[in-house]
């Protein structure tokens, strides 16, 4: 039986000066899935946004077709359902609390469904959760994905609502969101996301759902190895400090974290299809001696049952030798680089929208020379949407008078899309 | 000779490793900073290793210790492999699932029979004791004192057998468990399981030990990695050798590289002087070959095109006592002391300061720098050395005829360093009772200082086959 296999490549300068105590690490991992008929199963639940505010008839026509779109793109077997939610939820399809079984009559009849819906009521985000995660619950599908789509914020309930709902939930599904138009909370969607590991994304037209929805539910389909861990042993009186994605995006994975064992640690990092994610770990170590080596972590990449599927180290050498460990290892100070160059922007966005234009501007400038260091072309041209920018290298900066919201929500959302080093190695 | 059978063996597991391997394809441990490709080793029989082990009374069967170390691997996985489920998340550490038998064979220290002439190889079963001085040890043979003036008798196989030490170095004693926290536990590249910390690997530090000739290297205390290599051997029998020869070699630099370039010199060198010797050449003439095979060595780890930063290059000291003679030859500033009790040697040729029953038999080729202060090796820049970007080699080869019976030391920079005193290095020396005491105590002693360089030291006793004077 072909096995899912990964690959784990460490980044370090692994020599550190004389009583050094921080190792810092970039983990690449690139899953390597296997054969397209050994897949796991795959069930999705779509949670569309029914409340008052989408009755704006643009809106709600867009999200039914971005639902239909949806399902024409699920392959034939895959579980899913359709979820309207409001204050409360209600089952679109199927109208049991059983996930369907997609195929040519369930595609059909679930879409005849959603041309039903009509808008009306509130918004309790943790509902549509709880809904979603109660029909995963009840089956049997190695692969679970929700997307959530919403334009406003969630108004019907008491933060803590989410918060609590998304700590039962972590880890039984991912989930996706996307808001439509400005009037929803970035905040609100990202700690969605994060804590149920997927993405989270604005879309401007309501139009452009269509293509969005096809395609996320294209990449669920194509993730082929469920609930994956990354474990790292620290050697005793180690610790890791800092585990975070860092590529494609940011993502803190150290709320993620369950301890394996007295020395190792696991965090969840969900399905993987083929691809590449980079990860960024820190660790703190007694430090040892001059000329010492210690194997400050052992990564490994392991599958819900419990089974290695790659290795990695990551070592630290103590040394006297400036020329040793005076340098930094370019993937560590680019990801640096790039988690700086999200939070700079997370930053001044918040500074801005507080009114606090000196803040914003520092840190939005900061941002820029990060983005022009790194070559980072995308969130270049949406930082240029909210700045005008005189000097990119030095990131000299200025607030443009008036910032379109949705500049600065799209900024804000994917402040934490990371890009890979540029030029030579 | 035989400088086209060459191989080199993982420390930890004795697998072959091909040129360049810097961790074992067997056991993923680290083969050294000189797994070099140069050095000639005819496949060893590790059974015979085994079997030339002395075995203390009441222990197991060492035989075992093989199928041990195999089932070991097998078993050995990382403790993240297969932890418990998560419902068990205090699992204690003290008892993982899998574990690390250190099953290193004790005291494997294997000399090596290579063929040194135009005869059959015979492999040689003399018994390498471990480096201990109480290890039991044939009893000394003591040629008369005519044969101070003489040379020694030569037995008619003696140009048959060379008896080397290992390529690539000695592997490190045997430890049970983590040498810095005590943990039992060892994976198998040598991390402890406990405080992560690495087991010192062949190179670290290295002790062989042939009765008439002993050498001790050590990474030092500073240096992440030991750049000093030694080989010694003799030709004949053990109890009455013809001739005894040692190399040690400074690698320059502090990179893989470094350590690589020693040590192919080291090995080549001892391999061409005892092979020159056994041929019938004379100890100067052989010396000179030995450097030219040394040379060619190291300049095979030159890689083609422009190589700035790790070029390949090491200092040399060589050494051939016989019964009557110590021949030394040398490029760079690794040493070589005479040391006699209470008299100087009849020093034709010899330089070097005075000193209480010490002479310094070479001249360092160096630039005296005027910044003393930097530290040792700011202190002198080589004018000549074994490798790339040498001018040719130019070694410098000086014969003296002792007047009674002393101990050759050879030793780098590590060990010379310290001693600001030579008549430190002449008690230093004659308190111990064996060369192999006297290497180790001399290299403890280098690390007592400081040990902020790598050091290696060989002790040969004269006159050749005296286990001490």
């Amino acid at each position: 039986m072909e096995q899912p296999h990964f690959d784990v490549e460490v980044a370090q300068n692994r020599y550190l000066p004389r009583g050094a105590d921080t190792v810092d690490a970039i983990v690449t991992v690139t899953a390597h899935p296997p054969a397209q008929e050994l897949r796991p199963s795959v069930a999705v639940v779509i949670l569309l946004d029914c409340s008052a505010s989408m009755h704006r008839p643009s809106k709600l026509a867009a999200a039914k077709r971005a639902a239909h779109a949806a399902i024409d793109s699920l392959r034939d077997g895959a579980g899913f359902a359709i979820v309207a939610g409001t204050h409360e939820t209600t089952m679109i399809y199927p109208d049991s609390s059983e996930l369907a079984v997609a195929g040519d009559t369930t595609r059909y009849e679930a879409k005849r469904a959603v041309d039903e819906i009509t808008a009306g009521g509130g918004t309790a985000m943790s509902r549509w959760l709880r809904a979603a995660g109660a029909l995963f619950a009840g089956s049997e599908y190695e692969l679970r994905h929700a997307i959530l789509l919403t334009d406003g914020r969630n108004t019907s309930e008491q933060p803590e609502a989410v918060s609590a709902a998304l700590t039962e939930l972590q880890d039984t599904f991912r989930c996706d969101c996307r808001g439509v138009g400005t009037d929803w909370l970035v905040s609100e969607l990202r700690q969605i996301s994060e804590a149920l590991l997927g993405t989270v994304d604005i879309v401007a037209e309501p139009d452009e759902l269509v293509t969005d929805f096809a395609a996320m539910i294209e990449r669920a389909m194509r993730k082929s190895v469920p609930d994956v861990t990354l474990r790292l042993w620290t050697p005793k009186e180690a610790a890791v400090t800092v585990v975070r994605q860092v590529d494609p995006a940011v993502l803190d994975l150290t709320a993620h974290q369950e301890n394996a064992h007295v020395q190792a640690c696991d965090y969840a990092t969900g399905a993987w299809e083929s691809e590449t994610r980079a990860f960024q770990v820190r660790i703190a170590v007694p430090a040892a001696g001059v000329g010492d080596t210690m194997l400050a972590c052992r990564v490994s990449v392991v599958d819900a049952a419990g089974e290695v599927l790659g290795r990695g180290k990551v070592l630290a050498t103590w040394t006297d030798d400036p020329a040793y460990y005076g340098a930094l290892d370019p993937q560590v100070a680019h990801y640096t680089g790039q988690v700086e160059l999200a939070t700079a922007i997370r930053h001044g966005l918040d500074a801005h929208r507080s009114g606090d234009p000196d803040t914003a501007t520092h840190e939005l400038g900061r941002a820029v020379a990060l983005a022009a260091q790194s070559e980072h072309a995308e969130t270049m041209k949406l930082l240029s949407k909210v700045v005008d920018v005189e000097d990119a290298e030095t990131g000299r900066v200025r607030l443009k008078d008036s910032v379109d919201e949705l500049d600065h929500m799209t900024l804000d959302t994917r402040s934490v899309v990371t890009t890979r080093r540029h030029g030579r190695s | 000779m035989d400088s086209t059978v060459m191989s080199t063996r993982c420390p930890s597991c004795g697998e072959p490793a091909r040129p360049g391997d810097v961790f074992c394809e067997a056991c993923g441990g680290r083969i050294g900073e000189s797994t070099a490709g140069a050095a000639a080793v005819p496949p060893e029989p590790r059974a015979e290793a085994a079997a030339r082990v002395t075995e203390p009374p009441g222990t197991e069967p060492r035989a075992d210790s093989f199928a041990a170390e195999a089932m070991t691997r097998a078993l050995t996985q990382w403790p993240v492999a297969d932890l418990p489920t998560r419902a068990d998340p205090a699992w204690p550490i003290a008892e993982p699932p899998t574990r690390a038998i250190p099953v290193r064979p004790v005291g494997e220290s294997p000399t090596r029979a290579v063929q040194g002439g135009p005869a059959e190889p015979t492999t040689t079963a003399e018994p390498a004791g471990p480096l201990h001085e109480s290890a039991p040890q044939a009893e000394p043979v003591w040629p008369g004192e005519a044969a101070l003036d003489e040379a020694a008798v030569r037995s008619p196989d003696a140009r048959t057998r060379i008896t080397v030490t290992p390529v690539g170095g000695s592997v490190r004693d045997s430890q049970d468990g983590c040498v810095h926290c005590e943990y039992r536990d060892v994976d198998e590249d040598g991390y402890c399981l406990r405080c992560g910390l690495r087991q010192p690997t062949g190179r670290d530090r290295m002790a062989d030990d042939v009765g008439v000739v002993a050498g001790v290297s050590d990474r030092g205390r500073v240096r992440e990695s030991n750049a000093d290599a030694m080989a010694f051997g003799f030709t004949g029998d053990a109890a009455q050798p013809e001739y005894v020869a040692a190399v040690v070699c400074d690698g320059v630099g502090s990179g893989a590289m470094a350590g690589q370039a020693a040590q192919n010199a080291a090995d080549a060198g001892a391999a061409e002087l005892l092979g020159c010797l056994a041929d019938g050449l004379d100890a100067r003439k052989a010396s000179t070959m030995a450097i030219a095979a040394a040379g060619d060595a190291v300049n095979a780890l030159a890689e083609p095109g422009p190589a700035e930063e790790d070029t390949p290059a090491t200092t040399y000291v060589s050494a051939v006592v016989t019964g009557a003679e110590v021949t030394v030859a040398w490029l760079g500033d690794s040493r070589a002391y005479w040391v006699a009790p209470g008299a100087r040697a009849d020093a034709a040729g010899a330089h070097g300061g005075p000193g209480e029953g010490v002479t310094c038999l070479t001249t360092d080729h160096t630039v005296r720098n005027t910044y003393l202060a930097d530290g040792m090796r700011a202190a002198h820049t080589l004018t000549r050395w074994l490798g790339a970007d040498s001018d040719g080699t130019d070694p410098q080869v000086s014969t003296v005829r002792p007047d009674r019976a002393g101990v050759l030391v050879l030793c780098t920079d590590g060990l010379w360093g310290y001693l600001d005193d030579p008549g430190t290095l002449a008690a230093r020396v004659l308190t111990h009772g064996s060369a192999a005491g006297a290497a180790a105590g001399l290299v403890g002693y280098a690390l007592s200082e400081g040990g902020r360089d790598n050091v290696a030291v060989i002790a040969v006793p004269f006159p050749a086959g005296r286990r001490w004077p």
